[in-house]
């Protein structure tokens, strides 16, 4: 199979060394970028490429840079989301670690195409390891001249900065890690306006996951239909997966886009430890709906095959659960972390999350009321849709599905006593 | 206005191009429920209480109304079972950890989380006791008490305080659920103004003083107008069992006493109004016997101040005789006090109190009335220059309007100042400039040759002085706020900066403008949306990009390019120059000019609520040495203050709260002072005492004890008040009082010029220019500029002395 990011993984980090990237093809990609693209030709081959978000959203990547205004009085600024937060997810750590330079070098290029001279690397403030690698990379490439003043004598100036976030979940939503860039208490911001119009210090900003940016370089050097031909008709190339869980050999693995979920589970993972049986698995990082073992079966890799389930790809952080777990404990322990994350912002997913941890709190003593699990379904269905930014969607999603996927789980937690004395005073 | 259509429920109304969608349906009758939208602050879209479904443009979400502009053809629907489930949902989710706890809560009554929650909430909730996360209640300033677990976190509070005050004094600290109003510290440092207490929708934030002291639905809430600083704004005052309690600007349910502060007061109008009800208010009149002041009734003491002046007058004539008033006794009150003098006593030495370091209004008005700027003019200008004075200190409410003009009209300020003030945040061009030497910027303005020479007596660069001449000269309209530090002859120039500083055409002043937003645009600065600009950030940059998130009001139109904010003292210096009461007018001696000539050629003084001899200052002792060679001393006084104690009789005087009158701010609005509670002990109106001695004298004013009839004489006899009476003003509230323009035929231009060069010449240029940061506390100068009333104010000055003498408590850390 093709590989478009994990190339370099198995140099256990040798390539965070700029000539050991160099030796294995690097920096062409940028280097044909100057010589052969104009930066609206950047973003054609991008559009092609059919690439679409890695941070969870999936939107199509073209477009989103096809949103900036070409000319704008304020600087224009690429910021990569680095703020890697997901439950479950550890992929841009890797591809950060072991492929620095490839990241550096995708955002050169859509520096490029975009026109924006200064550009900021958001890593997440557990990641401090990785960004002492970043930094090392940086000056390395300031060195050799691929950023700095005069990138590669092209007469583009382009410099990056990497800032640390300070452990907050909600600055991996884009705009609340510009709040947080600034100097700002992470707050979302209100959209419209998007980022791409209104973003950084009032400039157009577009706002990248490391792995849609280190997707960049191969687009640019392979063509943008060779990197959709990896993958299927709406999702384009491959992606990077983090596989936890219940699993023989959890890790990162890079398939192709439409791949299917289980061999990806049976193959490339080794199957379920101890011969047992799988119960669900959640495929995309916390926030997305859990799936069952049957809806596994049926799934493929793809934006499009996860809707049918009902669930969303996300960011790739699939958790393997065999059939040991409770997911009432998994869905507790899931809310417990958005209750923890909730930033403050608006009512559904301040008051809503906090409500949801104390009937979890509850029922997790076996002290559940009647009518707990409805109202649990309930206080979510209130929540979605509702809250100002996809934070509380997040939270939301996660209780309906595995309520609806497995309520046994939950009724087990209802005290039955309960329900005997209601029914001897009636 | 430009209007388009939409359709609220089926409705076809107009409603203003750009307004947000929530204000556009209050217009038109449909009521949005919101906690955190709030007119005058950045939208925030936090509550998610005013959701709506729009259809056209079909949006597949609900949208929240208070971030959404109308445009033409809208459809709008705000009542469906959807909308409702979702207005109940937020309800039953803020309702999820509040404590319920209104029968001990301040708020209850005019709680707007009470009145949403019967208007669009569920009769029962699901969360349980357990289900509730307790805060401690805690008190986080002198004057504000915070229960954590009442609050819907609609940051009004902070809001307020970071785009009104330009304070940041509080914040949210920690995250989601445990979100709190506090201050990084856990105690607040700030002026003091309680705006935040007053927009706060539920009981989170409540007033120290007011706590456990009333219901609002047993207050009697009048409005009124507050008696402090010269800015004037409105206020309801509440009462009970004819006590005032609390000045609020709006209560709890959104009620305003209208006029022309939006929902703006500052700490002196709101905490000190507790001076009303101080044991220390003279409650009967005082009569000298020997050594002592004692308690007389009121016949003997009018009649013995009656006595004692036609005595003098006889002996003596009237002319040894003097009248002295405050600036803030009312328009009334001056003006029968200016009758007094003038019929009664025969004399010519009348004049209200007003230091040298006072607005120079002689000057002002010399030539005509300038155009005199109000807050809506200030808050619509398109430059704004602001001289010698520091409004954030002196009067709030011009600030505010400074930096509402800055931040949502893309104003230009410019500062000239010799002291630092926290508005040269806002400022485009801010210069500090040596001490005293003010003045020379107006020389330089209105004769460019002098700039040179006036930037060295300045100690700046004659560049600078340059740029503020081209940018006043390229602006269509300008505001001039000038304070203490102009002096006379600069004072008078002002009438020359509309010759001096004409547009040469509109289209320059067009394309000034448009350069000024370009560079604010092209400026790498904070831009937000939802929330606030950093500390030092210009704030402005994201509403001149979305002019449609404050709706551009008519811009009000005067017929100058230049008009005028003297930043007088008092509340009423402005009426008193009005009514006449100024030696300048009278010809007679000034009240500095009648001191010094106690015992000399004046042998009695009618002093009416001013204390001459605190006043005074470092010169206190030798005006009290003057007061004593006095044959009379007469004081119309609220309490026995320095100068009180000196004096033969001692009339008591009504308060504001107890008064009913006229009063003029500082825009030139006269506003309707209404009662509030009867008098305290046996005090009687100014106007009214000096009615009551004057017919002793044998002068009848024609008064039938009415107040309505000095007004009605006011409106005969005063330029700019005909047409007027109390009901009108009761009614319309602030009315601009206009006068003729400067006729600048009277001007001599030569001697002007003149007067300037030597007030350029008599600089000091060996003072080095202050550069320094502030560092006294915000609010202090305006505290310490009122003595009479903040030292009675038990609420102010304990709480002043307490507050630097204690240590701010330990943070109350809550854990995550």
């Amino acid at each position: 199979m093709t590989k478009v990011l994990t190339n370099r993984f198995d140099l256990k980090g040798g390539a965070c060394d700029i000539d050991v990237y160099l030796k294995t093809g690097g920096y062409q990609a940028l280097a044909r970028t100057f010589k052969d693209f104009t930066p609206d030709q950047v973003i054609e081959e991008v559009k092609k490429s059919a690439l679409r978000g890695r941070g969870g959203a999936g939107f199509p990547t073209g477009m989103k840079w096809g949103f900036v205004p070409k000319e704008s009085k304020r600087p224009k600024y690429v910021v990569c989301n680095a703020d890697e937060s997901e439950p479950g997810t550890g992929k841009d750590r890797d591809l950060m670690r072991y492929d620095p330079h490839l990241l550096i070098e995708g955002m050169i290029i859509a520096a490029y195409a975009l026109g924006a001279r200064d550009n900021y690397i958001y890593i997440r403030g557990e990641y401090w390891y990785i960004k002492e690698i970043l930094e090392k990379a940086i000056a390395q490439a300031y060195e050799r001249g691929y950023l700095g003043k005069n990138v590669l004598g092209s007469g583009f100036e382009c410099n990056l900065y990497v800032h640390p976030g300070a452990g907050a979940y909600i600055c991996g939503e884009e705009t609340a890690l510009l709040e947080s860039l600034e100097g700002k208490r992470g707050h979302p911001r209100l959209k419209p306006p998007f980022p791409a119009v209104v973003g950084l210090y009032g400039g157009p900003t577009i706002v990248n996951n490391v792995e849609t940016l280190a997707a960049v370089p191969w687009i640019i050097q392979n063509g943008g239909e060779a990197y959709k031909a990896l993958g299927t008709e709406k999702s384009g190339g491959t992606k990077l997966f983090t596989v936890s869980g219940h699993v023989n050999r959890p890790g990162n693995y890079e398939v192709a886009m439409g791949y299917p979920l289980m061999s990806m589970v049976n193959n490339e993972c080794g199957g379920i430890p101890g011969g047992r049986k799988l119960k669900a698995i959640i495929p995309g990082g916390s926030s997305v709906p859990i799936i069952t073992a049957e809806e596994a079966e049926k799934v493929n890799l793809d934006y499009e095959s996860m809707g049918t389930v009902g669930s969303m790809l996300g960011s790739g952080g699939v958790i393997v659960m065999d059939e040991t777990v409770d997911i009432f404990e998994t869905t507790m322990n899931v809310t417990h972390f958005y209750k923890h994350e909730s930033c403050g912002w608006c009512t559904p997913c301040r008051e809503g999350t906090r409500w949801l941890f104390k009937v979890f709190e509850r029922m997790h003593r076996y002290e559940g009321r009647p009518g707990d699990v409805e109202l649990l379904y309930d206080l979510a269905d209130k929540i979605l849709g509702k809250s100002f930014c996809p934070l509380g969607d997040a939270a939301a999603m996660p209780v309906q599905s595995a309520i609806q996927k497995f309520r046994d789980d939950f009724d087990r937690r209802i005290k039955s006593t309960l329900v005997q004395i209601n029914t001897a005073a009636d | 206005m430009e209007t388009v259509k939409i359709t609220i429920n089926g409705q076809e109304v107009a409603a203003p191009k750009g307004e947000l969608l929530i204000e556009a349906c209050e217009m038109n009758g449909v009521y949005l429920p919101r906690f955190c939208h709030f007119r005058g602050l950045t939208p925030q879209a936090s509550c998610r209480m005013c959701v709506v479904r729009v259809d056209n443009p079909k949006i597949p979400k609900l949208q929240t109304a208070c971030t959404m502009p109308v445009s033409d053809g809208m459809v709008v629907t705000t009542d469906s079972q959807e909308i409702e489930e979702v207005r109940s949902a937020m309800i039953e989710f803020l309702l999820s950890n509040h404590p319920v706890d209104c029968p001990v809560c301040d708020r209850a009554g005019e709680c707007e989380l009470q009145d949403q929650t019967y208007g669009f909430g569920e009769d029962r909730t699901r969360s349980q006791y357990d289900d509730k996360e307790n805060f401690l209640e805690r008190q986080i300033s002198p004057f504000i008490y915070n229960d954590p677990q009442r609050c819907v976190v609609c940051k009004r509070c902070t809001r307020v305080c970071e785009e009104w005050m330009d304070e940041f004094a509080i914040t949210t600290v920690n995250r989601g659920s445990q979100t709190l109003i506090s201050s990084f510290s856990g105690w607040v440092e700030c002026s003091d103004c309680g705006n935040c207490v007053d927009v706060c929708p539920t009981g989170t934030l409540l007033h120290v003083p007011y706590k456990y002291v009333a219901r609002p639905w047993d207050l009697k809430q009048t409005p009124t107008v507050c008696n402090f600083c010269s800015d004037g704004c409105s206020m309801l005052a509440g009462s009970r069992s004819e006590k005032l309690i609390r000045t609020v600007a709006r209560d709890g349910r959104g009620r305003t006493a209208g006029g022309i502060n939006h929902d703006f007061l500052c700490s002196l109008g709101r905490y000190t109004i507790d001076f009303v009800h101080n044991r220390q208010r003279v409650d009967r009149p005082m009569v000298r016997r020997g050594e002592h002041l004692v308690p007389a009734t009121w016949d003997e003491a009018l009649n013995f101040v009656a006595q004692r002046l036609s005595e003098i007058k006889a002996q003596n004539g009237g002319e040894s005789i003097g009248v002295i008033s405050a600036g803030r006794l009312m328009n009334e009150d001056q003006y029968v006090l200016r009758r007094f003098a003038e019929e009664t006593i025969g004399t010519k030495n009348a004049d209200f109190y007003h230091d040298d370091d006072e607005v120079d209004l002689a000057a002002f008005f010399k030539y005509g009335t300038p155009a005199i700027a109000t807050q809506e003019h200030i808050q619509s200008a398109d430059t704004i220059l602001l001289i010698g004075s520091d409004p954030n200190e002196e009067n709030p409410l011009t600030a505010f309007s400074i930096r509402w003009a800055v931040r949502q009209k893309a104003a230009r300020l410019v500062i000239v100042n010799s002291m630092p003030s926290r508005l040269e945040r806002q400022a485009q061009t801010a210069v500090r400039v040596r001490e005293g030497s003010e003045p020379a910027l107006i020389h330089a303005l209105v004769d460019e040759s002098r700039i040179n020479d006036a930037a060295s007596a300045m100690g700046v660069d004659a560049g600078q002085i340059s740029d503020i001449r081209r940018v006043l000269v390229e602006s269509a309209k300008v505001v001039v706020i000038f304070g203490d530090e102009l002096r006379s002859a600069a004072v008078e120039a002002l009438a020359l900066l509309e010759e001096t500083l004409a547009t040469p055409n509109p289209e320059v002043a067009e394309a000034s403008r448009k350069a000024h937003i370009d560079a604010l645009q092209r400026a790498v600065k904070s831009s937000n949306s939802t929330q606030k600009p950093s500390i030092n950030e210009n704030p402005y940059t994201y509403i001149v990009e979305h002019p449609t998130l404050e709706v551009a009001a008519e811009p009000v139109s005067s017929a100058t390019k230049f008009s005028f904010v003297p930043l007088v003292r008092y509340s009423n210096s402005m009426g008193a120059w009005q009514m006449g009461l100024d030696s300048a007018g009278t010809g007679g001696l000034s009240a500095q000019a009648m001191i010094n000539a106690a015992g000399g050629s004046i042998k009695a003084l009618y002093i009416a609520g001013e204390d001459v001899v605190s006043k005074a200052g470092g010169n206190a002792s030798i005006v009290r040495s003057q007061l004593e060679k006095l044959d009379l001393l007469v004081v119309q006084e609220m309490f026995l203050t320095d100068t009180a104690e000196l004096a033969d009789v001692v009339l008591p005087v009504t308060s504001f709260a107890e008064a009913q009158g006229t009063q003029v701010n500082n825009g030139s609005q006269v506003q309707f002072v209404r009662r509030t509670i009867p008098p305290v002990g046996q005090a009687r109106p100014d106007w009214m005492i000096v009615t009551q001695v004057a017919r002793l004298m044998g002068t009848d004013f024609n008064f039938q004890g009415q107040l309505k009839n000095v007004f009605k004489e006011i409106a005969e006899k005063i330029d700019g008040y005909s047409g007027l009476s109390h009901n009108l003003l009761a009614n319309e509230g602030a009315t601009i009082i206009r006068r003729a323009l400067p006729d600048s035929g009277r001007i001599d231009h030569a001697d002007l010029h003149n007067r300037l060069a030597m007030l350029t010449a008599a600089i000091d240029r060996s003072v080095a220019v202050d550069s320094s940061e502030l560092t006294a506390k915000a609010g202090s100068r305006l505290q310490n500029r009122y003595p009479l009333i903040t030292r009675y104010s038990e609420m102010i000055s304990p709480k002043l002395a307490e507050e630097s003498a204690l240590e701010a408590p330990a943070p109350v850390i809550f854990p995550a």
